[in-house]
């Protein structure tokens, strides 16, 4: 007996075509290749026998070349496993064994919602088996064989947790080199993952054939050819695979190995031909996949999953995801310390319906956006975010210094060439890096020396000419900053892009006002505008921006506003405006507190915890400033500072007060 | 619709052609055009780089105009803590500062904090800048005047060698919002520069106590000129042999506190301003010893 991997199904002795999917393919196609069984070699376990005095045999789930699985309690964990009894083949060849002992050590570390979790290899009794994560659903061959063609919300789901699962193994330098529907589960929640990881593999070697391994029907050409295999290989397995969840159909046909070698050589159909409403970025996927040259598929499954639809918001739901996760953790902690103090009872059914629910909940997160869901990961993701900024610093001082090095010996249509090539070399790196990666550490990097080059191609180009320093500078500069924020959301460059624009605003007064534009420093009023400007388009318009950069645009808005306000309510003469500096100090004094009063009462009002934060701040620093001007020469200081704290002591139970008012709704920094 | 990387690497190359193609047409512009002035210069005017830099193989000459002091006089008078009487010019006055948009406060005795700043104590404007003239001549007999009353004799004697060999003949004349009326007033392109500058206010001047508002020119816009390629050679063998850090600990080292010795220029350079009022140097050549 023989399972059809494509659907699932039992076949019937002898290698029959599958009579429900694929009546002409040649069955043995399906299957992956394993070493021939001798008559009699399997003799299935009964339920309730016990292995290695640890596990409990329940059932028989299934059976195929490379074993039988069964589904088993673990009697020392308590929790359902799967255990795969190997053949007696394996156990007969050490240096099989060996092998699959190595590769299970590798696939261990493959940690990965969306891949079946190896637990352990276990020799005990005569028996060789693998004891593995238990998935409670269906195959996906079994899921396209009862639905025919997926539909596009389910197909984009499943192709995406496939991909990831797959970069995820990548990651870890692990090969599936069996990708196909019959090695993807997915469980009763809609969780895929991929099983079976480095198996086919193990058969094929010891069965001899280096490359010719895994399932015929789902190998890339090379594979069929015997040529290396490389994960660009699972490559193309995971674009037959996508080929029929999005169209019901297999991509090639063909009824025999050679048959299919020849068709592989060149190009699929496209997928559009046989689904004509698929989304075309599915499509160019796809094909991507499916390319006869191994170099031109896509390098990872993520930039896959990037590439569906929807890839592109991914990342805008990651700060969403993030937080999710950081309420599960608060929450578990929390429940922690009621449930110690005796505040909360909750019997232990319950307490675990909780924790499984949570679970499920973070490795989807994880799986989807990846999240960090403990301190330390977080950690490491802002040490690995200062790590790519310092990156990134270095590398535009190298640019900087290597033109310095260089410039004097080379001609003026090089040095324009050089000048202009870097940044546009660089922006293209940015967007290729970009396709790769998810965190955007190296992202940031490229785009932040994308940035650099840009800055040094005017400076220097203004300076060969003998320019004088032109102020549309600050606004090409901020531009470029913004599109690349933008495009490949980067904050600290919508940081960068934010300053420069108002820096903009900034000069272009100074400039009306005769000031060469960069002393505008000396002149802060100009910044006012700018910052009005950034709120009202955030507040008024926000639908329309990127919502993950909110927080950012509404603290730097904040910034602009209030910081000028400080300094010129200290020295009015800064000012532009035609009246007595002593006058227009007080008048940026009531400003400065009514602005930020008014920011505090607006971030309760919409909810904005980092509109509340900057307001109390600014707050603060003009009543501590305005105590200063009032008291400092004649106050005692011990009065002085005896006033200071008693005011902050004041403020905080105001805030106190507030923060009770609104605790029904808790304040949230909308992302 | 188009994923945001796509739009962002479309947008991003379309910014960095358009920066390149602005600044490539502006200098082709200023270039191309009529020729505002073209002046011969020495190196008192356009000083090659005091120290040598290691790390940098680019060679800009520096504008220097008659109030900017040789920077190893500036150096000796800093380790001798010597108070350089500055030579103010009398044209940028009280009114001329409020022709040139200044907002001044009153002119107390004391000068105040609160009002240098009123209406900006910086502001960009034309400069006229005479070469070698009449008021070279003049700042100098004024400068000769105030060294030797403020100095003692040898002081004196030493840095105004140093003044008539080495400071720059270029003396600002007059200033104004608009440069085209400054070239009405002084038409000779051989003689006169008209570049924008930076006008400084502030009160007491060269003058301690004196509470009257006065003018500074404190930068050149385009203080640095470029040296291309080609007219690099015809320099090489002016350039300093010394980095700053080996000149810094040297003279530290010999406890200098003597005045510099007076160095006749050593180069003619041919400046010329295009359209644009942006220079680019045209020649440059050796004067020889007599």
């Amino acid at each position: 007996m023989a399972t059809c991997t494509r659907c699932g199904s039992t076949l019937p002795d002898g290698a029959t075509p599958c009579p429900k999917c694929s009546p002409s393919i040649d069955n043995s196609l399906l299957e992956t290749e394993a070493a021939p069984r001798s008559p009699g070699e399997f003799v299935p376990l009964d339920p309730g026998t016990v292995l290695a005095e640890r596990y409990r045999i329940l059932a028989l789930a299934g059976r195929g070349g490379e074993g039988e699985v069964y589904r088993a309690d673990d009697l020392k964990l308590g929790q359902t496993v799967a255990v795969k009894i190997l053949p007696e083949s394996f156990r007969r060849n050490e240096r099989r064994l060996a092998r699959l002992i190595s590769e299970v050590r590798i696939a261990r570390r493959v940690s990965h919602p969306n891949v079946c979790r190896v637990y352990d290899i276990v020799e005990s009794e005569g028996q060789t088996f693998l004891t593995m994560e238990w998935i409670d659903g269906e195959s996906l061959a079994s899921l396209l064989h009862r639905k025919g063609r997926l539909s596009k919300d389910t197909a984009i789901g499943i192709a995406r947790q496939v991909s990831l699962g797959l970069a995820a193994a990548h990651d870890e330098g692990v090969l599936h080199r069996d990708l196909k529907p019959g090695n993807v589960m997915i469980d009763d929640r809609g969780v895929v993952r991929i099983t079976d990881f480095g198996l086919a593999t193990t058969a094929a070697s010891v069965r001899g054939a280096t490359a010719r391994e895994g399932t015929p029907f789902y190998m890339s050409p090379e594979q069929l050819a015997g040529a290396e295999v490389t994960a660009q290989s699972d490559m193309y397995a995971l674009g037959l695979v996508l080929f029929e969840v999005f169209t019901g159909r297999h991509a090639f046909p063909g009824r025999t190995l050679e048959e299919m070698l020849e068709l592989r050589s060149s190009p699929p159909p496209d997928p559009k031909s046989l689904a004509p409403d698929l989304h075309p970025a599915v499509s160019r996927v796809i094909l991507r996949c499916l390319d006869v040259d191994p170099m031109r598929r896509p390098p990872s499954g993520r930039e896959v999953a990037a590439a569906l639809p929807g890839g592109a918001r991914l990342a805008e739901a990651m700060a969403f995801a993030q937080r999710k996760a950081d309420r599960i953790s608060a929450f578990r902690e929390e429940l922690t310390e009621l449930r110690r103090a005796g505040l909360v009872r909750l019997d232990d059914n319950d307490l675990a319906a909780v924790e499984r629910h949570h679970d499920s909940e973070l490795r989807d997160l994880i799986s989807r956006f990846d999240v960090d869901v403990s301190e330390r990961g977080k950690q490491l993701a802002l040490g690995m975010r200062v790590v790519s900024l310092l990156g990134a610093i270095a590398l535009a001082a190298s640019a900087f210094f290597f033109f310095n090095q260089i410039w004097g010996v080379i001609s003026i249509p090089l040095q324009l060439g050089i000048l202009t090539i870097a940044p546009l070399a660089a922006l293209v790196a940015t967007d290729a890096i970009a396709k790769r990666e998810r965190g955007g550490y190296f992202t940031s990097i490229a785009a932040l020396f994308a940035f650099a080059c840009l800055v040094l191609d005017q400076i220097l180009l203004g300076a060969t000419f003998n320019q004088a320093q032109p102020v549309w500078e600050l606004l090409a500069w901020g531009a470029f900053a913004m599109v690349l924020a933008d495009g490949y959301r980067l904050p600290l460059l919508r940081v960068v892009g934010l300053v420069l624009l108002a820096a903009f605003v900034n000069a272009l007064l100074a400039v009306r006002a005769g000031v060469y534009w960069p002393n505008f420093i000396e002149h802060p009023e100009g910044l006012i505008p700018a910052g009005v400007l950034l709120l009202a388009l955030r507040l008024l318009v926000a639908r329309r921006m990127r919502p993950g950069f909110a927080a950012i645009d509404r603290v730097l808005g904040l910034i602009f506003l209030l910081f000028p306000m400080i300094l010129l309510s200290i020295t009015g003469s800064l000012s532009y405006l035609p009246f007595d500096p002593s006058h227009i100090s007080v008048g940026y004094q009531i400003l400065g507190f009514a602005v930020s009063a008014g920011a505090i009462a607006l971030g309760v009002a919409r909810r904005f915890r980092d509109f509340v934060y900057c307001g109390a701040l600014f707050f603060v620093v003009f009543l501590y400033l305005k105590f200063v001007q009032w008291w400092w020469d004649w106050m005692p200081k011990y009065l002085f500072f005896l006033i200071v704290a008693l005011t902050a002591m004041g403020v905080l139970w105001a805030l106190k007060r507030l923060r009770a008012a609104v605790t029904v709704g808790p304040l949230e920094a909308e992302s | 619709m188009r994923p945001k990387s796509v739009v962002a690497l479309l947008a991003g190359c379309a910014l960095i052609v358009i920066v390149n193609a602005v600044i490539l047409v502006a200098a082709s512009r200023n270039r191309g055009g009529d020729r505002l002035a073209e002046l011969m210069l020495t190196e008192r005017e356009l000083a090659v780089p005091e120290f040598r830099e290691d790390e940098s193989s680019g060679l800009f000459l520096t504008f220097k105009i008659a109030s900017d002091p040789p920077p190893a006089v500036q150096r000796i008078a800093w380790r001798k803590r010597a108070d350089l009487p500055s030579v103010d010019y009398p044209w940028l006055d009280r009114g001329k500062l409020e022709a040139l948009g200044f907002r001044l406060g009153p002119e107390a005795s004391v000068p105040s904090d609160e009002h240098a700043h009123v209406g900006t104590i910086q502001r960009t404007a034309f400069v006229a800048l005479e070469f070698d003239g009449e008021s070279w001549t003049r700042w100098l007999a004024a400068r000769e005047d105030r060294l030797r009353k403020r100095l003692p004799q040898d002081e004196a004697e030493a840095l105004l060698a140093l003044d008539r060999t080495m400071r720059s003949h270029l003396v600002p004349v007059d200033a104004g919002r608009d440069a085209e009326t400054l070239r009405r007033r002084f038409p000779d392109r051989a003689r006169y520069l008209i570049v924008p500058g930076i006008v400084r206010a502030v009160q007491g001047g060269a003058d301690a106590g004196d509470p009257s508002w006065r003018g500074q020119i404190a930068a050149v816009l385009v203080s640095d000129l470029h040296v291309p390629r080609e007219l690099a050679p015809a320099l090489k063998t002016f350039l300093p042999q010394e980095t700053e850090d080996a000149v810094l600990k040297r003279e530290q080292r010999e406890r200098r506190l003597s005045w510099p010795a007076a160095t006749p220029p050593r180069y003619r350079a041919v400046v010329t301003f295009g359209s644009r009022n942006e220079p680019w140097l045209f020649s440059v050549t050796k004067i020889e010893a007599n």
